[in-house]
């Protein structure tokens, strides 16, 4: 049975049509986005490692070489048992730097372009021979089922289509951070079109040739040097070698490293392929026995390598056998596609990039993806030009073999990338370059010269050309050499600043912090800056990007802002122009300033950032150290006090929620913004404090919108351990509102018992004059003498005149307003307010009968609120009485001591004075040491606070002979008197 | 407080690599492709690593890493 030519090319167009709806379907969202994103497509996607190579080229193998052909897909799963430790770290790298290939990861590590150039360069070596055997696997898989002999027709349609299908979905983008998700959905399909085909394929041929998996069983009891002859080449062979290989070629071929790494949706879909697509391997090779098997007994009339075509043949339905055409189709174009655009982008960021330098654009972005076009382009044209030169007797392993020992070039660095931060760019180029010469002389070069260059120096000389046994000793001499040479060479070379810096990265160390503020100021200045190299346009995309990325706003201006936006860039660029020309646009144009020694306090939030992102990977002491660090930060954040630190520059690095509650400004916008920056009235109010001479500021009064606050402020410096000042300063703001509040409402309560006591003594002093008032009255309607008459006129009018004194004092303290009210300080006479107080206090029962010698001097005048201070001293004289209340000669004298502008008013007594064990006490509110009923316990607070609210002090002294209370006040300056 | 996993599953995975290199790549290996074995041994062996590491990941994600 043969198939027409044209069916199968009509068969193969449309089956490339068909990826191309699927792949426009996913673009235009038709399809579900769960689906899309499901982790199966992720892993199926990855199947594109299994190529017309191993569809077809598999059972070659396993003819020739037995079980060796499984080494290929369990050096794969050797590689992904790693992910935790192998691949998840190149994830997160190729993810946090936006590292779109593995010339970029390379490139990145040693921060040098020639290591781009020279990965970029094996790639496209390993490469284009790869694409060509594509190419001819398809041409050959035609011929088979049309026995036509020139199916170049079709070979150039193929190419056609399917380099439109990777310009037209692979290139969409010029940024990693958006996937090309219906290319990568197409890809899937077609791993489950090969995967399909196959299982489709070995179950018509097992059926055909055995009747069933028992008769097969059974053939292979009968015959056992059949499973003898799957096994001893495996023993035999390079087996080790081959494992070696595949495993270096399961995440570094370019195809594997670009749906791995750079289509990766969700990382944690990695996880699942760690087992998933080893999964999906051993399904696609479980058929290969089988298949070999079914075409010995059905004597296929096809080469090995292509059995299974000659089985879909020999079953004699023309279905089956555009199936497994089709499921060939799949594998080559699938390879031929991802590994183009992981080439394409290669080749961009390190051959044409560096060499043609990036021009201001009025589209960058449009350039970039019509260069890559053009690439991908060229790739697939040169791939198809080494087809037409390729010497057709090849086998299929045998360019692949190639392939893969070029890709395993990488291993030592790839190790040295992940694992050892030491490695050097010239160590790296030393050994690439060693390891890649041996591989040209031992397996490029013997399939063109049929001689193997091992042999001129007398080494396996058992291996020929092309053969298991060669690949065996060109991987070791090539891989020992390559590990040799780097390393050597790595330590007897030095590392450059920006090398150890990324090498702490790629090892996921703490990078170098950065020193120094940036020239640009703003977002603005960054575009500015940027579109002197890549255009007006791009340069605000690119900013505006990060900007939104980092949910920043365009006026962001924090040092500290700046920097991640900074990084941020750098990133977005390098996913888009590879690492090493988006570094050099970074640090020419966004540079740094001179490095400050200071400076290093302002990085608290960056390490604090990294310390949180690596928290979960800290081990051992520093596990330990970083719980240490948490404790003692939670501490900072629970403190009921606000805490705000400010770094060099007045920047604030910290600021915890009580201070957040307090000033009602968040966390997220105040921290790296200088301290003047603040919101009003925080930043003028915290400003004026930080720059001031007083440590402490006690009660200050805030006015916030729609009330008023009182808070005390506390600021120190912070010294860091071991050095001189650090120029840092932590503030502390403690809320004293509700005290404040309290306290006014317990004053009142004091005042309105004070008056309470004084009601009695007033009822008291009243009556007097209008007894006396009633008398004369009565003297004066009996009485008829004129002069007398005017004589009782003028006592009455002094009664009167004494009682109307008693109401106003009693009026002027009651109206006195607020003890701790807000009223501004103002000179007040002290005598007189003494003689008042005097007054008042006579008016109460328990103190008429004391004594007060006032002895203050009557001009002197101090700064005070007055009324409050006449309650001063009525609390002072009240609580004299109670103490004189057993003496008959109960006495209270006043005296004054002033000193520069200070006066010490001392009031004295001869009561029985404070007992020592309540002297402690005697300030608290509500503690009284009177008789229950006769005492609030406010007194003495009172007066306390109400001295504090006129800057002044209060001590008490007492022992047995009475107690001396001295009140320090300010003096009232000749100025502000003339003022007042 | 959270107490870090002292043994990450880097660790796992390393020795699930280990033991696979002894079943695969080894003198083991070795031994048991000259035995009469059925053809489907190695298929098994390598369903045997391929389970193990789903455990791994399992594992992996039950602790949240």
């Amino acid at each position: 049975m043969e198939i027409d030519l044209t069916t199968l090319s009509i068969s193969a167009i449309l089956y490339l049509l068909l990826l191309f709806l699927i792949a426009h379907a996913v673009e235009r969202r038709w399809l579900p986005a769960r689906l899309v994103r499901h982790p199966a497509v992720y892993v199926l996607s990855l199947g594109v490692y299994a190529t017309s190579w191993s569809y077809y080229g598999s059972v070659g193998f396993a003819e020739q070489q037995g079980l060796l052909f499984l080494t290929i897909y369990l050096g794969v799963t050797l590689a992904f048992v790693l992910t935790p430790v192998l691949l998840m770290p190149i994830l997160r790298l190729s993810r946090t730097y936006q590292l779109t290939s593995v010339a970029d990861l390379f490139a990145f590590r040693f921060n040098s372009q020639p290591v781009g150039v020279l990965v970029t360069l094996l790639m496209l070596a390993g490469v284009l021979p790869y694409i060509a055997l594509q190419i001819r696997a398809v041409t050959e898989s035609t011929v088979v089922l049309s026995q036509d002999s020139s199916p170049q027709v079709l070979a150039f349609w193929f190419v056609i289509i399917v380099s439109l299908f990777a310009i037209i979905f692979g290139a969409r983008h010029v940024t990693p951070r958006e996937k090309h998700e219906g290319m990568v959905v197409a890809i899937a399909f077609e791993s489950l079109m090969k995967l399909l085909a196959l299982l489709l394929v070995t179950g018509v041929a097992v059926y055909q040739a055995f009747g069933g998996l028992g008769g097969m069983q059974q053939h292979l009891s009968e015959n056992p040097e059949l499973v003898r002859d799957l096994y001893k080449p495996a023993g035999e062979g390079a087996w080790a070698s081959l494992l070696v290989l595949a495993f270096a070629a399961g995440f570094l071929l370019p195809r594997q490293f670009h749906m791995l790494f750079t289509e990766n949706v969700k990382p944690r879909h990695l996880y699942t392929a760690s087992w998933a697509f080893p999964l999906y391997l051993l399904a696609l090779t479980l058929v290969i026995p089988p298949i070999l098997w079914s075409a010995q007994v059905l004597q296929a009339d096809t080469s090995p390598d292509y059995h299974v075509l000659g089985l879909s043949l020999a079953s004699g339905s023309p279905t089956l056998a555009i199936i497994a055409y089709l499921g060939g189709i799949s594998a080559a174009s699938a390879m031929i596609v991802v590994s183009t655009l992981a080439i394409s982008s290669m080749a961009l960021n390190h051959l044409l990039l560096p060499m043609a330098g990036l021009q201001p654009q009025h589209d960058l972005y449009g350039a970039l993806r019509w260069t890559r076009r053009a690439l991908i382009a060229l790739v697939i044209a040169a791939g198809y030009v080494f087809y037409l030169l390729m010497e057709a007797g090849t086998g299929l392993v045998g360019w692949g073999l190639i392939s893969f020992l070029a890709m395993a070039q990488l291993l030592p660095g790839i190790l040295g990338l992940l694992f050892w931060s030491r490695a050097t760019a010239h160590g790296f180029i030393a050994g690439l370059l060693a390891g890649t010469a041996v591989w040209a002389l031992t397996a490029l070069l013997p399939p063109l010269t049929g001689q193997s260059a091992l042999t001129w120096f007398g080494l396996a000389a058992d291996g020929s050309p092309g053969s298991t046994e060669m690949y065996q000793s060109a991987t070791f001499w090539s891989l020992s050499l390559n590990a040799i040479l780097f390393v050597l060479v790595s330590l007897l070379s030095r590392q450059s600043e920006a090398e150890r810096e990324a090498a702490s990265a790629c090892r996921e160390l703490t990078p170098a912090l950065p020193s120094g503020d940036l020239r640009a100021a703003s977002p603005q200045q960054f575009i500015d800056r940027l579109a002197a190299v890549m255009g007006n346009n791009t340069a605000t995309a690119e900013v505006q990007r990060a900007l939104s990325d980092l949910g920043m706003h365009r006026d962001e201006d924090r040092p500290g802002a700046l920097h991640d936006l900074r990084v941020r860039i750098q990133r977005n660029l390098s996913g888009m122009m590879g690492p090493v020309l988006a570094r050099m646009i970074v640090d020419h144009q966004l540079e740094l300033q001179t490095v400050d020694a200071n400076a290093q306090a302002q990085n608290v939030r960056l390490i604090e950032d990294r310390l949180e992102t690596s928290s979960t990977r800290l081990r051992g002491l520093a596990a330990e150290l970083d719980r240490l660090r948490r404790y003692h930060r939670q501490i900072i954040e629970d403190l009921p006090v606000g805490v705000c630190a400010l770094a060099h520059g007045n920047r604030l690095v910290r600021w915890n929620p009580a201070i957040a509650r307090l000033t009602g400004i968040p966390l997220a916008d105040v921290i790296g913004r200088r301290l003047d920056e603040l919101p009003a009235p925080w930043g003028a109010l915290l400003n004026e404090f930080l720059n001031g001479d007083e440590d402490h500021w006690h009660k200050q009064q805030v006015q916030e919108p729609g009330q008023t606050r009182w808070y005390s402020l506390h600021k120190a410096s912070i010294e860091e351990p071991g050095r001189h000042r650090s120029g840092d300063t932590v503030l502390l703001i403690e809320d004293f509102t509700d005290l404040q509040v309290l306290e006014k409402e317990l004053a009142h309560s004091e005042r309105l018992a004070s008056i309470g006591r004084l009601a009695a003594g007033v009822a008291h002093e009243i009556g007097n004059p209008i007894t006396s008032i009633s008398c004369l009255a009565q003297e004066l309607r009996e009485g008829d003498d004129p002069q007398q008459a005017r004589d009782y006129a003028e006592d009455i009018l002094d009664q009167a005149q004494r009682i109307n004194n008693i109401v106003q004092s009693l009026v002027r303290y009651a109206h006195g307003g607020s003890p701790l009210s807000e009223d501004p300080l103002q000179p007040v006479n002290l005598h007189d307010t003494v003689a008042e107080a005097t007054r008042l206090t006579m008016l109460s029962r328990r103190a008429r009968d004391m004594r007060f010698e006032n002895r203050i001097p009557v001009d002197m005048q101090v700064r005070a609120k007055p009324q409050p201070l006449v309650q001063v001293f009525v609390n002072l004289f009240s609580n004299a009485a109670d103490a004189c209340r057993d003496r008959d000669d109960g006495r209270v004298s006043l005296s004054s001591d002033s000193q520069r502008e200070q006066v010490c008013i001392r009031v004295r007594d001869n009561g029985c004075g404070i007992e020592p064990g309540a002297m402690a006490r005697v300030l608290e509110p509500f503690y009284t040491t009177k008789q229950p009923g006769k005492g609030t316990g406010l007194g003495l607070p009172l007066v306390y606070n109400i001295i504090r609210d006129c800057g002044g002090r209060l001590d008490i002294d007492s022992d047995a002979s009475g107690t001396t209370v001295s009140l320090t006040l300010k003096l009232a300056s000749e100025d502000t008197t003339e003022e007042a | 407080m959270a107490q870090p996993t002292e043994q990450g599953p880097g660790a796992a995975s390393v020795l699930l690599f280990l033991f696979a290199l002894f079943l695969i790549a080894s003198p083991f290996a070795t031994w048991w492709m000259q035995l009469p074995a059925p053809w489907y041994v190695p298929y098994l062996l390598w369903l045997l690593i391929i389970g193990l590491s789903w455990n791994v990941v399992r594992r992996t994600r039950r602790h949240g890493d």
